[in-house]
């Protein structure tokens, strides 16, 4: 039984280092995206949202030659750390950090935007620096686009099948996720095995989800009229 | 109270404000113009949330722009109260006061316990400021602009977003802040209550640049509203009361009004609509009107085809009439000529009076 349950075990905590790994990176990006005039401003933009429309077939191909044993990523890897980061944990983590990074950067994006102007000039009148009010004034009242980060983040990592089989492949205790774990019971027709991961994701996803709208639903929207 | 001295160029696509002038700062200075005159640009200007503006700003001996130097708003020491209250929501009124305390530039900042003192805020400390009327609310801007100690105040219509009657209770509080503290204002309004009530000095603006600067305690002030109403806001002293009479020495000369609850000595603000001052050549007898004072005509403006007005100085000071062009003719009056002038109502700090 233990041998089943392994896949969730990684999956969760892919989900888990993804999303905290991306809020770390995607929350001062999306301050930058959502305050800068820059005339880079749209390429990074059109950058972060690529995986949203890219196959995972074809980020997971560019990324397995990137970071496999030939790839600047991967070689330079192996020189430091002696192994290999294709068909690794750490370089299914780094897949996900980029195939989730819009899911990330865009909530929090959108709720920096929302917050307006004159927040910020209010803030940088009380003697506020630019650092200081993304911690003490624009996160605080963007918590909700922090939050819908960190769920979206979370439930599309533990999804993804397409770039995880691409980049990890499926190495039992390593980078066998979940998805991947269905899809091998269902091609050697153990359907049971399938039906148990299946339904435990979907009602985990669905109770996340729902806790996460209920509590949303309790924080007030602490915009500026 | 402080210098400032400015010279700003700010292109902002068709619009654009040029300001060179040095300014001694009265203690409350009110800024009036029409919209679009660069009111407001020039506020954000001085603070620093303009940062395509080009010259040089300088507070007393401090030096907050000189282009290319440009010194950041949150490194700038100025105080600035929006329209719109800007409190931060997501801390209660007293983590909004403090969160200016803290950030207070070198250190000096007021007193907590004072500030709340005076501006009266016991009672909305643990408040969140989605709870608050929007009167409280700018009590509480205002708390929060001051507590840092500023060298200077910035106000843009502070009282414009506050309920007609409420806002005549607002204004005490602003009027403490440069008698309390010393810290002088500048303050952008179209109401011309606030202006007969607030006005140390009155900069006026038009079109991106200042037209004029002048002093209440001057010659007067002449002001003039939307509805092309014109008036004079001039400085009074009270100098005895009888029952229900106060005498109002106006350089010199004297106007009687219902009694005022003032002691003697105090100084007021009249202001004098053009349209409630007559022109007599001689000294009229068998008149209603008592305020009757003697004049010089310093000059005549045409107005619109039937209204001509009169610039009349009265000793040191200055008040403007508006009469018909008929009858400026019938009286063929001339620049020089001495008159007197019949003034039949005056108002004090809003006050409609006699």
């Amino acid at each position: 039984m233990i041998y089943e349950l392994e896949p969730v075990w990684i999956s969760i905590k892919l989900a888990f280092i993804t999303t905290t790994i991306l809020l770390l990176i995607g929350a001062p990006l999306a301050w930058w995206l959502a305050n800068s005039s820059s005339k880079i401003k749209p390429f990074i933009e059109a950058l972060v949202a690529m995986p949203l429309v890219l196959p995972p077939t074809v980020l997971g191909f560019y990324l397995l030659i990137i970071l496999g044993p030939a790839g600047k990523i991967g070689s330079f890897w192996i020189d430091i750390t002696g192994s290999s980061l294709t068909f690794s944990f750490t370089g299914l983590v780094i897949a996900s950090i980029i195939y989730s990074l819009p899911f990330a950067v865009q909530p929090i994006q959108n709720s920096f935007e929302s917050l307006g102007k004159k927040t910020l000039e209010s803030a940088s009148l009380l003697g506020a620096s630019p650092i200081d009010t993304f911690f003490n004034i624009a996160s605080p009242l963007s918590i909700r686009g922090y939050i819908t980060a960190a769920v979206l983040v979370f439930a599309h990592t533990l999804g993804e099948f397409g770039v995880v089989l691409m980049v990890g492949g499926n190495i039992p205790g390593s980078t066998k996720v979940i998805s991947i774990a269905i899809y091998e019971n269902v091609e050697t027709l153990n359907y049971q095995q399938a039906h148990i991961l299946s339904l435990g994701l979907l009602i985990f996803s669905f109770v996340i989800l729902l806790t996460v709208y209920t509590m949303n639903r309790k924080i007030p929207l602490n915009r500026y009229r | 109270m402080i210098k400032m001295v400015l010279d700003i160029n700010l292109q902002l696509g068709n619009f654009s404000l040029l300001v060179n002038e040095e300014i001694q700062l009265s203690k409350i200075n009110l800024i009036l113009g029409p919209n679009g005159a660069g009111k407001t640009s020039l506020l954000r200007c001085i603070s620093g949330l303009e940062i395509k503006s080009k010259g040089l700003i300088k507070v007393d001996n401090t030096i907050w722009q000189d282009s290319p130097l440009f010194i950041k708003p949150h490194l700038r020491d100025v105080g600035y109260v929006f329209q719109d209250s800007r409190l931060f929501n997501n801390m209660s009124v007293k983590d909004n006061l403090l969160f200016a305390k803290k950030r207070a530039l070198n250190n000096h900042s007021f007193d907590l316990d004072e500030i709340i003192r005076i501006l009266e805020l016991e009672s909305l400390l643990d408040r969140h400021p989605l709870t608050l009327s929007s009167g409280e609310k700018q009590r509480v801007a205002i708390a929060r602009a001051t507590i840092r100690k500023p060298v200077v105040m910035l106000m843009d219509e502070p009282l414009s977003s506050i309920d007609i009657k409420r806002r005549k209770d607002i204004i005490p509080y602003i009027e403490r802040i440069p008698s309390e503290y010393g810290i002088p204002i500048i303050y952008v309004t179209h109401n011309i209550e606030e202006v007969t009530r607030l006005a140390d000095k009155v900069i006026t603006m038009s079109s991106g640049k200042i037209t004029s600067i002048n002093k209440i305690s001057g010659p007067g002030i002449s002001l003039s509203n939307e509805n092309n109403e014109s008036s004079t806001l001039i400085e009074g002293k009270i100098i005895s009361h009888n029952e229900d009479i106060s005498k109002i020495d106006l350089s010199g000369q004297f106007i009687s009004i219902p009694k005022l609850n003032l002691d003697n000595g105090k100084k007021i603000r009249l202001n004098i609509n053009s349209k409630d001052v007559a022109i007599s050549t001689i000294f009229p007898k068998g008149l209603s009107i008592r305020n009757v004072l003697k004049a010089e005509i310093e000059s005549i403006n045409n107005l619109e085809e039937f209204l001509v007005e009169i610039n009349l100085k009265i000793n040191k000071k200055y008040i403007k009439a508006k009469i018909t062009k008929k009858s400026y003719e019938d009286l063929s009056l001339k620049k020089g000529q001495e008159v007197y002038a019949l003034i039949k109502s005056v108002s004090v700090e809003g006050m409609s009076l006699i």
